[in-house]
């Protein structure tokens, strides 16, 4: 970057070498699971009753307000509740209450479907109707990002994966090649893009030559970036592979973006007919006895899944719980929740006390946020709850990458500052729109 | 298994303030200890020493200073002591201090540095004003005079005798490219300064060690280079091309950012994040702040140097140029570069503006005969004029100048100058030289004794060189130093008038109760002459004078200080007469100026 903006990005200890070898583990087959119906903050209808019985691949629930995200079970048995707990994304919500016959009776989900000879509309609602949502943790549905692809000059699949620690992007490519071939063609073809690429980071050096080999002959290219983070997030990626910058989405700098499982989960919709019914999953972390990757079905209890790892270090008492990576994954305090479909890691952490000092204003936060902005500034001003400062401070461009506490000398938690500046903001914008309606 | 929560992220580097504040504090020491030893071999192991010990005690009362605030205010006092790095602050306070500075001023500065620069502020991390910046002001402010009384006596001399920017004052800020190798000798050259060799406060002695923390720092990442090397740059473009508008060249630039605090500050003082901008953008501004007003209170100012006030005039502006470089780093990029670039430029033609018409050089202040007198009823003593007649009318002229001897041929018919040819011009380039150009030259002809001919203004000693050649033209080449003749008369020493010398001694030992021993100092020609004179307290004789700094011309006044003239000296009281040296009348009284003080002295007058 230029001589007056920091490096927007820092190299992270991967932590990678853990799990990248290890084989993933598949025999996970939970006696009951838990779907959670909701899809970002919407909640799903119900489409099965208490009782009914299903099979992998039965449409079980659907979101249905202005998005359309049909869910599908994952095991085959016997609906038998609706429970309400807390989802790894730390809010409250029902969970659709499967008991596993251990049977596996698979339902064909979908039709066959070429999706070379299909017209680009078929080929949308098929994208639409298959469930595909962005596995890479927003959870977003797929076709929305397809509706209007204008003047889209590069689609590119997100196989970065920076978050440390997580390796389940990895394995699932390693494993699925052929599908993510399919499935970056169909989603080439739904942006209408000339060029399409694979991003990937450079030091995953194996990977990148079986890419290669798979993608020549196509319009697909390899690229690689730095080892840096957050380079998987869009805006960043956008940049290193562009050059350009935009204000809300991708598609105005003409980019779309897809993470390479959301595109292996479609590759697999259209070659086999079957829906998001189970998860690559890194288990990893410093507390953790056997890191390695899972293959699990959508649904699964935490704590489950850590038990078949081995459990938790001997000598341990008191642990972190992360869903997802240690950067951006939310701690739980429990290990009830389930993993929902756009969950890719578990990492566990001990609870170790930190050695925090005041500021020293040393600016290490303002050079590495990748969103430009001064999570310092951004903390004093939300001290005084001063809105208008905060506002010119752009807080809600804060992305939560967990860039500034991280590189923060001082051990303070300045991200979780930020996110309570942003909730500040936001309870003021409510209210404002509250008394504007009076 | 207990599940703890704790927001996101759960990832943290390993790099500690404590770990930044360490590492600063290994350089610190490391030019401690660098400045210590060259005291140590410059003075003597004592002095060494006492550097050292300034530090220790400072280091101590700040943290004793702290101890008591957190015992008071009924904090955990082991916790908040290793949190609040006030060692660092008393450090840097102690290494931008003057060697001679009693060690009561010091802790003073100290307690109040603490207190009124930081804790009151809300501790570390909150104050406004570098501490240690904050702690020298009031040394420099009000502890002026508070020199130490012990060891450090033989060191305040040389450092009351001028830091680089001291005697770059005496000269008005420029020195003129040719002049500047005569100039920088005082120092030993670039080499020597780089090495520490001259006299600054204690962290300014070596440039080396000084750079290398830099590095150190740099490559830790525990200082940011934005500012160090955009106050670098800038201060260096400043005065570079402030320099050339002057007729000086590039060492002009290189000797203000190695002369004076500004390596020193740009490495542990402007460095401080605690009191600069937030952002790379504001502490570019801060930078370039920092680097003009460094440059005008050096030139316009009476401050020793301008490094220490311009970083705590820069520290009252933080919070307003973090304001105006607020913003999205990437949707703002543009209005935040375009603000940068504008209050920089400013900022630098501002200072340009200051440089280019607020600075004049001139020759440091020594009363030099501007009279209009007739050439014939001048005092030309002091410029030593000779004059070698190569027959017709013609004469080899020789006369001191300012700082050289200058040369020229005259052409003397009929008892007037015909012509007045310079034949070689030694004194300050771009200043003296006024005084030969052609037209000032012109006036000479047909000059007689009784002519009286204006000085150039401006350039008064090379004027007053040339009059001096012409005048002992006109007399026929017989010269006009009376003292050259050695028929100086010498009455005793006492009853010699020597307040022309301002001659001064102190004790130097006085181990042996009949034996003194005294440092002197005395005016000479040029420069100030040193010497040790040992007085037989008892009789009132002197026993040996040695000379230990001769600062006069070569090859002329340092006849005065041979060891057989010297000897001469041997038994010499009050009332004895001791004959001028012939050929050195200045250095011969500069010594005897000497002679006479430390027999005042012992004698305790």
């Amino acid at each position: 970057m230029s001589f007056l903006t920091g490096p927007m990005n820092h190299h992270l200890a991967g932590h990678k070498e853990v799990t990248k070898h290890a084989d993933v583990l598949k025999t996970i087959d939970p006696d009951v699971i838990w779907i959670p119906l909701v899809n970002g903050n919407a909640p799903c209808t119900p489409l099965v009753s208490v009782g009914d019985e299903v099979k992998v691949g039965t449409k079980i629930a659907e979101r249905n307000d202005h998005f359309y995200l049909p869910l599908f079970s994952p095991v085959s048995g016997k609906v038998t509740g609706i429970e309400k707990f807390m989802t790894s994304g730390m809010s409250q919500a029902e969970h659709l209450r499967i008991e596993n016959d251990h049977k596996h009776t698979e339902v064909r989900a979908f039709p066959e479907f070429d999706y070379e000879k299909a017209s680009w509309e078929e080929l949308l609602d098929f994208v639409k109707n298959a469930g595909m949502l962005g596995l890479g943790g927003a959870g977003f549905p797929t076709y929305v990002k397809y509706l209007k692809p204008e003047n889209v000059e590069l689609f590119i699949v997100n196989a970065v994966e920076c978050e440390p620690y997580l390796t389940a992007d990895y394995k699932n490519i390693e494993e699925n090649i052929d599908l993510l071939k399919t499935g970056t063609l169909a989603l080439l073809k739904l942006s209408k893009a000339q060029k399409g690429c694979v991003a990937i980071k450079e030091d995953k050096k194996e990977q990148i030559a079986a890419l290669k080999k798979t993608f020549a002959g196509t319009p697909i290219e390899i690229r690689t970036v730095p080892d840096l983070y957050p380079m998987g997030w869009e805006r960043t990626l956008v940049f290193q592979l562009t050059g350009r910058r935009y204000d809300k989405l991708p598609i105005e700098a003409g980019c779309i973006l897809n993470n390479a499982s959301t595109a292996i989960a479609l590759g697999n919709a259209i070659e086999n007919g079957r829906p998001i019914t189970h998860k690559y999953l890194t288990v990893s972390g410093e507390a953790v006895k056997n890191p390695q990757n899972v293959y699990v079905p959508v649904g699964t209890r935490a704590g489950e899944i850590i038990e078949a790892c081995g459990g938790y270090k001997d000598g341990l008492e008191d642990v972190l719980l992360i869903a997802g990576g240690p950067m951006m994954g939310r701690t739980i305090p429990n290990d009830k929740f389930v993993i929902a479909p756009q969950n890719n890691g578990l990492t566990v952490m001990p609870n170790e006390d930190k050695d925090e000092v005041k500021c020293l204003r040393c600016g290490r936060c303002t050079e590495t946020c990748p969103s430009g902005l001064q999570p310092v500034r951004i903390q004093m001003s939300a001290a005084i709850f001063d809105e208008e400062e905060l506002n010119k401070l752009y807080v809600m461009d804060c992305i939560e990458c967990g860039m500034c506490t991280y590189v923060c000398p001082s051990k303070i938690d300045v991200t979780e500052n930020v996110r309570r500046a942003k909730n500040f903001i936001r309870t003021r914008m409510a209210s404002r729109a509250k008394e504007a309606k009076k | 298994m207990k599940f703890s929560y704790r927001p996101s992220p759960n990832f943290r580097s390993k790099r500690h303030t404590s770990r930044i504040m360490m590492d600063l504090t290994v350089c610190l020491v490391a030019v401690l200890l660098s400045s210590a030893v060259y005291y140590g071999i410059v003075y003597g192991a004592a002095v060494g020493i006492r550097a050292v010990l300034m530090a220790a005690v400072s280091v101590i009362s700040a943290v004793a200073t702290e101890a008591a605030y957190f015992k008071i205010r009924k904090y955990d006092v082991k916790k908040e002591l290793s949190h609040s790095y006030s060692w660092v602050t008393a450090l840097i306070l102690t290494l931008i201090t003057r060697i001679d500075v009693s060690y009561y001023a010091l802790i003073v500065a100290t307690v109040i540095c603490i207190v009124i620069g930081k804790l009151v502020f809300g501790g570390f991390g909150q104050n406004i004003f570098n501490p240690a910046a904050f702690g020298e002001a009031i040394i420099m402010n009000n502890f002026a005079a508070s020199k130490a009384q012990d060891i450090t006596a033989k060191v305040y001399d040389t450092l009351s005798g001028g830091t680089p920017m001291a005697a770059m004052n005496s000269y008005g800020w420029i020195i003129q490219k040719d002049a500047f190798g005569g100039f920088i000798e005082q120092f030993g050259g670039f080499g020597n300064m780089a090495m520490g060799g001259y006299p600054s406060v204690i962290g300014g002695s070596c440039a080396i060690v000084i750079l290398l923390c830099g590095a150190f720092l740099l490559w830790r990442k525990d200082i940011n280079y934005h500012l160090s090397c955009t106050y670098l740059a800038v201060l260096f473009i400043i005065s570079l091309i402030v320099g050339l508008y002057h007729g000086a060249g590039v060492q002009y630039a290189l000797f203000h950012v190695l002369g004076g605090g500004v390596l020193f500050g740009t490495v542990f003082m402007m460095t401080d994040p605690v009191t600069t901008p937030i952002t790379i953008p504001g502490r570019v501004i801060f930078a370039v702040g920092c680097a003009a007003l460094t440059m005008i209170l050096r030139w316009r100012s009476n401050l020793p140097d301008g490094v220490l006030f311009s970083i705590l005039l820069m520290n009252m502006l933080t919070p307003a140029i973090d304001r105006l470089s607020d913003g999205n780093q990437i949707k703002n990029r543009v209005q935040i570069r375009n603000k940068v670039l504008g209050v920089s430029a400013v900022i630098i033609l501002i200072t340009l503006l200051v440089g280019f018409f607020g600075i004049e050089a001139k020759q440091p202040q020594r009363t030099a005969s501007g009279s209009t007198a007739a050439l014939n009823a001048e005092d030309f003593s002091a410029n030593e004029a000779e004059c070698t007649d190569q027959g017709g009318g013609v004469f080899a002229c020789r006369a001191k100048g300012f700082e050289g001897v200058n040369e020229a041929t005259i052409t003397v018919k009929d008892g007037k100058i015909e012509s007045i040819v310079v034949t070689g011009f030694h004194d300050t380039a771009g200043v003296g030289d006024l005084a030969v150009a052609d037209a000032e030259l012109a006036r000479y002809a047909g000059a007689t004794l009784d002519s009286a001919i204006d000085a150039t203004s401006g350039a008064s000693f090379t004027s007053a060189s040339l009059r001096a050649m012409a005048a002992a033209a006109l007399n026929g080449g017989t010269g006009t130093a009376p003292a050259a003749s050695g028929t100086a008369p010498a009455a005793g020493l006492a009853a010699e008038d020597f307040s022309a010398n301002e001659a001064a001694c102190r004790i130097w030992t006085n181990t042996d109760p009949s034996e003194y021993v005294y440092k002197c100092t005395a005016k000479g020609f040029e420069g100030v002459n040193e010497a040790m004179v040992t007085v037989n307290k008892d009789e009132g004789k002197i026993v040996s004078i040695e000379v230990t700094a001769f600062n006069d011309t070569k090859d002329v006044g340092d006849k005065a200080v041979a060891e057989a003239e010297l000897a001469r000296y041997a038994g010499v009281t009050l009332n004895s007469e001791v004959d001028a040296t012939a050929g050195a009348t200045f250095t011969s009284a500069s010594v005897r100026a000497m002679a006479a003080a430390a027999l005042n002295a012992a004698a305790g007058n």
